[in-house]
């Protein structure tokens, strides 16, 4: 990671297209767009609240803010594991909605030129429920770049905004 | 006729007897009496015929003369007074009066008979006399004494007559008196001499009546008592006693023969029965008791007693025959026995021998197993040192281990750090990126802070590599020394083991010593309970030959009596076994005679009529 950044200084300097943060579920590397990302920080305890759908685990109480937290593997269906001192919690902020997202380890920052960014393989019209924008390549390794519209912009969330 | 006298019945008898005493005194007393009303009738024909009418005859001649007198007188009395001629004719006339009374007795008593004739003479010449006398009666009332004086000598004459003919008649009637008494005298006599006769006959016939009752009576009486006698004192012999005539008693019908005929019975019985058993006291216990009847208690109880007997004696035979039988089963036995005592002897010893090799085989494992545990003492104890200081070790690496993780620990901490540290940089770069183009220095910072965190991770890393390492090292070495500590505990365990068995082996030798020592001992106390055995076998055997010998003494002592068993004891039995027939005994009716004559030994039967076969029987076959 490093090298890449002195490889490509000026991509950091400039703007935040292309650049992702990474984060890890099971062998499975997953991108955020960063200037979705407010900001990173370690498990807290969790808040939960009723009634509501089981990926979203509840509250948490960030410096005064009380951001909504959902699990992404549950959200991705994938088995709940149990949180460790590596688990972080990736704050985004999209559309007004700010939404902290569990995930099992965060890696780095990531500068993906658009060349590495390729469409999602059409296997079925039903897959994943369209999270996943596109692909990103990354030397060998495959990006999963979330589409956090998709994300938050579930009915689900709806409730969850009308909640807070 | 003897042969119903003897028939009858005893009363009857003495009643006949007696009757005839009666008959022969009846005979004797009407003989008498007879005789005496013969006598008596003479003595009255005597004194009627001729007493009474000598008397009658005599008063009546006294009254004659007296009336003669009286005549006389009468005719004297002429020229006397009145008065006399009247007491005179008074006189006469009562002189005729009583004349002629009394020859109105003599009536009575002459008028028939021998002097009839001679009476009716005299009434004849009374009645001329009388007319005469009427005639002087008359004149002589008339005081007509002329007639008196002419009738004088027609009355005489007619007196004279009628006085001889009284007086022919006194000498008839006193001849004939005398006569008939001398006739009676006769018949008297001749009536004694009668009854005497006659008493003599009643007599001997009474003494003949009654020694030929009597003898019918007591002399079999007599016989039987004798025989009887005889019985009681149980001697049988009694048949020479018992003539034919005796014999004949039986046949008759009275109480005699009827006695006679069941003592015969009795006799007969007891006879046959006390021959029977002197049979059977011979040995004889094929015999056949004769039951008599139903009730014969005798019969039934020695027919009991020898069935039993029999039975006991058969038994005895069996028992003698199956004690030989074991006698030699068991002088074989103890042959078998003796010669198994013998060889039992020469194992012993062998076996003794073999004993010896083996105790000392044993002493020599107790030793060796000796040393072998003190050896595994020894290396217990030193096999306890190596574990003692595999357990420093251990403890030494335990250390080691903790201290790794102590490290562990501390890395940690710094890989914590590492990743807040790397959080921060990327919150950095978040804000750098946020902050666009202002925070490009902030973005550069965040990068070496990046950095760092990545080296530091790297270096912790490296670390926890490094101390992985070392623990896995420690940890191979741990297991080693687990393994090797392990592996001395399983020395130890088996050196120990092998110090347990090898103790217990030593016991166990030291046991086995001993008890070979017992074995030793028990096979010297076999070989002499050997030898017992061998003398006991010979001495069984001799027993055995005793045993077989008693029983065939018991044999021989049975052998005496002649048994039912099929198997001959003598030939004789046999041979009477096989000839005599099965036969029926009731032997209620039979007569004596036809008992005596049988006399075969047939076989032995119950009371009930059976028909019963022997083994005997079938050895023809």
């Amino acid at each position: 990671m490093a090298d890449l950044l002195k490889n490509n200084p000026k991509s950091s300097e400039d703007d935040m297209k292309g650049r992702f943060l990474t984060f890890q579920i099971d062998q499975d590397m997953f991108g955020l767009e960063l200037h979705n990302v407010m900001e990173i920080v370690g498990i807290q305890p969790i808040t939960g609240l009723l009634e509501m759908p089981d990926y979203v685990k509840g509250i948490i109480n960030l410096r005064g803010k009380i951001i909504p937290v959902m699990d992404v593997r549950l959200r991705f269906k994938k088995p709940e594991k149990d949180y460790t001192d590596r688990t972080c919690i990736i704050v985004i902020s999209f559309g007004g909605i700010s939404i902290g997202l569990i995930v099992d380890c965060v890696s780095e920052v990531l500068t993906i030129p658009d060349e590495d960014i390729v469409e999602k393989p059409e296997i079925n019209a039903k897959s994943s429920r369209g999270y996943v924008r596109n692909i990103g390549k990354i030397d060998s390794k495959v990006v999963l770049l979330i589409d956090c519209e998709k994300l938050l912009n579930d009915e689900d969330l709806d409730a969850v905004a009308a909640q807070l | 006729m003897k042969k119903w006298f003897e028939n009858l019945k005893i009363s009857h008898k003495l009643s006949v007897g007696f009757a005839i005493l009666c008959l022969v005194t009846v005979i004797v007393g009407s003989v008498g009496l007879i005789n005496i009303f013969r006598i008596k009738i003479a003595d009255a024909t005597l004194y009627e015929t001729y007493t009474k009418g000598l008397q009658d005859a005599g008063n009546a001649a006294v009254d004659f003369q007296q009336l003669r007198y009286d005549i006389y007188k009468l005719r004297k009395s002429e020229g006397s007074k009145q008065s006399d001629i009247d007491s005179a004719i008074e006189q006469v006339e009562e002189s005729k009066t009583s004349f002629e009374s009394h020859l109105e007795e003599c009536d009575a008593s002459l008028s028939t008979g021998e002097f009839s004739s001679q009476y009716a003479s005299i009434k004849d010449s009374w009645s001329s006399y009388l007319t005469l006398l009427d005639e002087d009666l008359n004149a002589a009332k008339e005081n007509d004494f002329d007639v008196l004086t002419e009738n004088s000598t027609n009355l005489g004459d007619g007196g004279t007559a009628i006085r001889d003919d009284f007086t022919a008649l006194f000498d008839g009637l006193s001849q004939k008196a005398s006569e008939k008494s001398s006739s009676n005298e006769n018949l008297a006599y001749i009536a004694a001499l009668t009854i005497g006769i006659v008493v003599l006959a009643g007599i001997a016939i009474s003494i003949f009546l009654s020694r030929y009752i009597s003898n019918l009576i007591s002399k079999p009486m007599q016989t039987l008592a004798k025989v009887s006698d005889h019985i009681a004192l149980g001697d049988v012999d009694i048949y020479g006693i018992i003539t034919e005539k005796d014999k004949q008693v039986k046949y008759r019908k009275d109480e005699i023969g009827a006695f006679s005929l069941a003592f015969n019975k009795l006799i007969d019985g007891t006879v046959k029965l006390s021959r029977e058993v002197e049979t059977i006291a011979t040995g004889d216990l094929t015999a056949a008791v004769t039951v008599r009847s139903e009730k014969d208690v005798m019969g039934k109880a020695i027919s009991e007693l020898v069935d039993k007997f029999h039975a006991l004696a058969v038994s005895i035979v069996s028992s003698a025959d199956q004690v030989d039988a074991g006698a030699r089963q068991v002088a074989d036995s103890s042959t078998a026995l003796s010669q198994g005592a013998t060889e039992q002897a020469s194992s012993v010893e062998e076996l003794s021998a073999s004993m010896e090799e083996i105790t000392s085989q044993t002493t020599q494992n107790a030793e060796n197993a000796q040393k072998t545990n003190e050896l595994a003492k020894t290396i217990q104890k030193n096999a306890d040192v190596s574990s003692a200081q595999m357990a420093e070790m251990l403890r030494a690496m335990e250390e080691i281990n903790a201290s790794s993780d102590n490290i562990g620990k501390i890395i940690k901490v710094i890989e914590d750090i590492a990743f807040q540290t790397n959080i921060l940089a990327l919150n950095a770069a978040v804000e750098a990126a946020r902050a666009g183009q202002y925070g490009k220095g902030f973005a550069v910072v965040a990068e070496e802070v990046r950095n760092l965190a990545g080296q530091s991770s790297k270096a912790a890393k490296e670390t926890t590599e490094l101390i992985e390492n070392s623990i896995q090292k420690v940890g191979n070495g741990t297991k080693i020394a687990g393994e090797t500590s392990a592996a001395l505990s399983k020395i130890i365990a088996g050196v120990s083991q092998a110090g347990e068995l090898v103790s217990s082996i030593a016991t166990a030798s030291n046991e086995q010593a001993s008890a070979l020592e017992q074995i030793n001992q028990g096979i010297t106390e076999i070989s002499q309970v050997v030898q017992t055995n061998a003398a006991s076998a010979e001495e069984c055997a001799a027993a055995s030959e005793e045993l077989s010998s008693q029983a065939d003494c018991l044999k021989e002592n049975v052998s005496v009596f002649k048994l039912n068993t099929g198997r001959s004891m003598s030939a004789k039995s046999n041979t009477l076994k096989n000839s005599a027939n099965p036969t029926k005994r009731m032997n209620e009716e039979e007569p004596e005679s036809q008992e005596e004559k049988r006399n075969s030994k047939v076989k032995k039967t119950a009371y009930k009529p059976n028909i019963s076969l022997r083994d005997g029987d079938f050895g023809k076959y």
